[in-house]
């Protein structure tokens, strides 16, 4: 598994004639297996620093290495590749309407060049493993808001990524859910190795991170080392966990 | 990606918004049915002759043939067989008429043949030389769809009225799809040569002698024959007469596709239209495939298929759909052109058409999914979709308006020059401004939106106030409305403008002509007076006797087939003593009064401008015609429109006429009645003095201007099918889109409705809301339209010369404008009433 690495990334904007710091200077390193939280109010650049994780905007000044490897060169598919060997996890889940969870979970194997029915195939293992096999044919519309939520992981997982990014993926949930949503997310990243780089402004998601960035004005202003729950007490909150 | 996850993938599209896939599906299957059905139509009309020509003709490679219907002597034919290198000469006599029995009427062309016309091996005639088919002396035969149309079977009578007499004539047989195939769709009656003869009173005339000759000797015997026609006759192809009719329907045909290529072109934008209002899904699922790691090709080949395939199946029912229009609304073959020509009733679909109908489809359709396709190539893979104010991906940001606007005014203007400059490039002119009008809405709605606020924040308007924010939040989805409906009143504006400005501009001619005689003889069914009758003197004189008549005028002129180019132009011989030889209103260039002096003086003529540029004359220059009797040296008095007909008109006074035609046979008598006397006690009195059983139709001045307007109206159809079907389409457009984006926003209806909104409040909103913005896209396209009637105009003027004088038509316009209002709102209030009882509940996605 590969490490993510930012370093010295300043990232500015203009908004209504100001000038915003969103990311100023921030330096960062997510290890195989780690979960990071960078924690932080609205409008303190969190999703900033992911979509600058994730290729989707460059900085204005400093690097982003994946594996070792520099993201700022790539060509578009080569960030297309880059952003395949990665899961995204969103608040507003960006699941297909009308579309079964079964088919908006084969997204990224489609990217890969899998065929329908053995990305449906891989696709189902995964709801399975999530607890939705009776719910797979089921449209968004008909699930819960935390069974959307895991339908968007398994998307996310489903072609075994090499890191997660996820943008406050509990925020449309309810404090039940989040603790699920959560403990089974770092639950799947401990067992299989991936990094994850968690956004959140809910402060009990820390305790499903191992390392907490408290992030404000752009800049890391705390750091909290978190050992992080046990794998005991992940499935204590982990509908899902496997008995 | 394969074939197989591009159809899954599109398989979610079709679960996700399978009505808005629909709208756009039947946008350019609207354009793609009326493009094919028009072209069809238009194409059977030359494409049915151009089957009986050549099933006729065979394989004749030359004709020499008459320039009027008073024929050449029979004795040139026996002339032409003697001709070194001519294997056959056949003769035949043609005339029009009317084909009457119990069933009903129709117009036909007679045909008299003799044998010597199987050896030239043409579909309908070759039977004739094998013996199979032979028509008995004083029987015609027909094909059995004529006969159906009559009401006849074999050996029953039927009358035919020919040159002002009217025949029973018997049926001996009947032609079947398995003797001539297509040709049975045609309105041919064909009789032995001499009968023929005899119907029409012209023993030993003929119409043209076809000849086949020796290949190697064609030249030779081209210039031999040229000699023997003496500058009197016309030789030409065998097939010259669909020359002359493309050059009669050209106008017709031309300003057909003018309005069907606006109708197809709005067809695209409705597509268009229908597709943005999908966009903002379509743009959020580009970014998160963008997002997920597609690949920019993997993304446009899913973009690029979607299109395609919706493009295909669209144009599929496009051209299904169009197939049934052609073969009914569309299949009426013009009236006044069926005087003139044998057209036959047969559709002729050519690949041409098919290709280029379902091409334009594919085409609407990638333009259609064009913009979705920008955003793949904009670097950053989520192209702020996800970062917009308002909805997903429904902003569309000032920089792009001001080039939408800035690319809308440059359009207007090149399209300005181009088609002053060149007004053949008005078809292109007029789509180019529609897309002006189009490219110009987001600018417009931008600056429109914070004037409503302002006003509804003044006016204490708070339900406008909400029904300004709604429309401002969905801005992609409210500009592709307000096209939808600038589209749709752009399109009535431009095409119902234009064909009104033509009923006015002929109808005013045709009202001068009318007006001109209380009561009016003309061949029976004939009102466009194009068939010339034998004068019968004591009818004449019975008419000039009778107590209610004061005076009578005779009328001469008829067709005349001219060549270089090929055209059956129509020739007007007029009597002096016609209060205006020259309706006022049909004057191009010319002062009225002195073309009244010339024209009586004689040795003048009128003609169209089609006409006068082929010499390059100018009023008061000089003027050639080719008469029957030699080129007649003539000059310019004025230019006039085509006096309705496509090839052109000449007027000149009878004197002149008689002349160079040296006939006293006449179109119409006109009469003029004694004071006191009614215009129906008159024409009872003429009828009475013509005596019975004569092949005449005898109308006041009133009942012949109808008979004009409706041959007029009848021209005209398929303008106003065309215009009638744009607004049905339009609406239902409208209504559809409007519906669909109603019915998506149940969960801020619902919002709202936590808000403390009721019901009927949020209804009102609605209804404001779509007020406001097809009320924005109407103006919008009012003002294009007018733009579009004025290129339209211009261009029916100068380059088909009909009659079109430019004027503002508001009442239409305020017509056509509060029909889609009207029908939409009432969708609106409908889709609104059901759409506002979603439960307060749905706000919180449940």
């Amino acid at each position: 598994m590969s490490t993510l690495e930012l370093d010295r990334i300043v990232k500015h904007y203009d908004s209504g004639g100001e000038r915003v710091r969103a990311a100023d200077g921030v330096s960062l390193l997510i290890e195989p297996g780690e979960v990071v939280a960078l924690y932080g109010p609205s409008g303190s650049g969190k999703t900033t620093l992911l979509l600058l994780a994730a290729g989707l905007l460059t900085p204005d000044a400093g690097d982003v290495r994946f594996a070792g490897r520099s993201i700022a060169g790539l060509s578009r598919d080569e960030g297309a590749r880059y952003r395949r060997s990665l899961g995204f996890v969103f608040q507003t889940f960006h699941l297909m309407p009308s579309v079964p969870a079964i088919d908006n979970a084969t997204l990224k194997l489609l990217a890969d060049g899998l065929s329908p029915a053995r990305a449906r195939k891989q696709a189902t293992t995964w709801l399975a493993r999530l607890g939705l096999a009776d719910r797979a044919h089921h449209p968004p519309e008909k699930l819960s808001m935390g069974e959307r939520q895991r339908v968007a992981i398994a998307r996310a997982l489903a072609n075994d990524p090499q890191l997660i990014l996820a943008d406050e993926p509990t925020g449309s949930l309810d404090s039940v859910r989040s603790r699920q949503t959560l403990a089974l997310l770092a639950r799947l990243c401990r067992e299989r190795g991936v990094g994850m780089l968690l956004v959140t402004h809910d402060p009990d998601a820390a305790q499903f991170a191992d390392r907490v960035f408290d992030l404000r004005d752009g800049r890391l202003a705390a750091r909290t080392d978190h050992p992080g729950l046990t794998a005991s007490a992940l499935a204590a909150h982990d509908e899902v966990a496997p008995a | 990606m394969s074939p197989r996850t591009l159809l899954y993938l599109y398989g979610w599209r079709l679960r996700a918004h399978p009505f808005q896939e629909l709208l756009a599906g039947a946008g350019i299957a609207i354009g793609v049915a009326l493009l094919f059905a028009v072209q069809v139509a238009n194409h059977s009309i030359t494409g049915s002759v151009e089957q009986l020509l050549h099933a006729i003709t065979g394989n004749a490679q030359l004709e020499l043939a008459a320039r009027d219907d008073q024929g050449l002597n029979a004795r040139l034919l026996d002339a032409v067989r003697l001709v070194p290198g001519v294997v056959t000469a056949a003769p035949t006599l043609e005339h029009h008429g009317v084909i009457a029995g119990p069933g009903g009427s129709e117009a036909i062309e007679l045909i008299g043949v003799d044998p010597s016309l199987a050896a030239l091996d043409g579909p309908a005639t070759r039977e004739f030389g094998s013996g199979r088919l032979s028509i008995p002396d004083r029987s015609v035969i027909i094909p059995d769809r004529l006969a159906h149309v009559a009401g006849v079977e074999p050996g029953d009578f039927v009358t035919i009225d020919m040159a002002g007499r009217a025949h029973r004539v018997r049926v001996a047989a009947l032609l079947h799809a398995s003797d001539i195939g297509p040709l049975t769709g045609s309105s041919v009656v064909i009789a032995p040569l001499g009968f023929a003869q005899r119907l029409l009173g012209m023993p030993g005339r003929l119409s043209r002698v076809l000849i086949h000759a020796r290949t190697d000797r064609l030249a030779r015997v081209r210039a031999t024959v040229t000699a023997m026609a003496a500058g009197r006759l016309d030789v030409g192809p065998a097939d010259s007469t669909v020359s002359r009719l493309e050059s009669a329907s050209a106008p017709n045909d031309q300003s057909t596709a003018l309005f069907s290529g606006i109708s197809a072109m709005i067809g695209v934008l409705f597509a268009f239209n229908a597709m943005l209002l999908t966009l903002p899904d379509r743009r959020a699922f580009v970014a998160e495939l963008r997002i997920q790691g597609f690949t920019t090709w993997q993304v446009v080949g899913l973009l690029v298929f979607e299109a395609l395939l919706l493009g295909t199946i669209a144009s599929l029912g496009g051209l299904l759909f169009g197939d049934l229009l052609s073969g009914s609304v569309f299949h009426a073959v013009p009236t006044y052109l069926a005087f003139t020509f044998p057209i036959g009733t047969q559709r002729v679909v050519a690949f041409h058409t098919v290709a280029l109908a379902f091409a334009s489809g594919l085409v609407a359709s990638l333009i259609a999914a064009s913009r979705a396709l920008m955003d793949v190539t904009s670097r950053r893979a989520t192209d702020d979709v996800f970062q917009e104010r308002g909805e997903t991906g429904e902003r569309i940001d000032a920089s792009l308006r001001r080039k939408m606007l800035i690319g809308s005014l440059a359009i207007v203007l090149a399209t300005t020059v181009t088609v002053w400059l060149d007004a053949g490039m008005t078809i292109v002119g007029v789509m180019a401004l529609g897309v002006a009008v189009l490219l110009a809405i987001p600018a417009a709605f931008a600056r429109a939106m914070p004037l409503v606020d302002r006003l509804a924040r003044r006016l204490r308007r708070n339900l406008l106030l909400v029904a300004v924010m709604g429309a401002r939040s969905a801005m992609t989805r409210s500009v592709a409305v307000a096209a939808i409906a600038a589209l749709a009143v752009f399109g009535s504006v431009a095409i119902d403008g234009a064909r009104g400005d033509l009923v006015r501009g002929l109808g005013a001619g045709f009202a001068e002509q009318a007006r001109a005689a209380d009561v009016w003889v003309t061949t029976a069914g004939r009102s466009l007076t194009t068939d010339a009758f034998p004068l019968d003197a004591s009818a004449l004189r019975r008419i000039r006797e009778a107590p209610e008549v004061r005076s009578v005028r005779l009328y001469q002129g008829g067709m005349l087939d001219i060549s270089n180019p090929a055209r059956r132009i129509w020739v007007l011989g007029r009597p002096s003593s016609d209060p205006d030889i020259v309706p006022p209103s049909q004057i191009v260039s010319g002062d009225p009064a002195l073309v009244e002096r010339r024209l009586r003086a004689g040795g003048w003529a009128a003609a169209s401008r089609t006409i006068a540029d082929t010499q390059a004359s100018r009023v008061g220059g000089r003027f050639e015609l080719a008469t029957p009797s030699g080129t007649a040296h003539l000059r310019l008095a004025a230019i006039v429109t085509n006096l309705g007909w496509g090839s052109g008109a000449v007027i000149l006074n009878t004197r002149d006429y008689r002349r160079y035609w040296q006939t006293d046979a006449v179109v119409a008598i006109g009469v003029d009645l004694a004071p006191g006397v009614s215009a129906t006690a008159g024409r009872r009195a003429v009828r009475r003095a013509l005596g019975p059983g004569r092949g005449f139709d005898v109308e006041t001045a009133q009942q012949f201007e109808a008979e004009f307007n409706r041959l007029l109206q009848d021209g005209l159809t398929r303008l106003s099918q065309i215009s009638l079907l744009l607004m049905i389409a339009a609406t239902l457009a409208l209504s559809a889109a409007l519906s669909a984006a109603l019915w998506q926003r149940r969960p801020r209806l619902a919002a709202q409705k936590v808000q403390g909104f009721k019901d009927s409040q949020l209804r009102r909103t609605l209804v404001l809301e779509a007020v406001l913005v097809l009320l924005l896209g109407c103006v919008a396209g009012a003002i294009g339209g007018a733009g579009g009637h004025l290129l339209g105009n211009r261009w029916l003027e100068l380059t088909t010369g009909f009659p079109a004088p430019y004027s503002l038509q508001v009442t239409a316009t305020l017509t056509t404008l509060l029909t889609i209002l009207g029908g939409v709102v009432v969708t609106v209030a409908t889709v609104g009433t059901f759409a506002v009882r979603v439960p307060p509940g749905a706000s919180f996605g449940r």
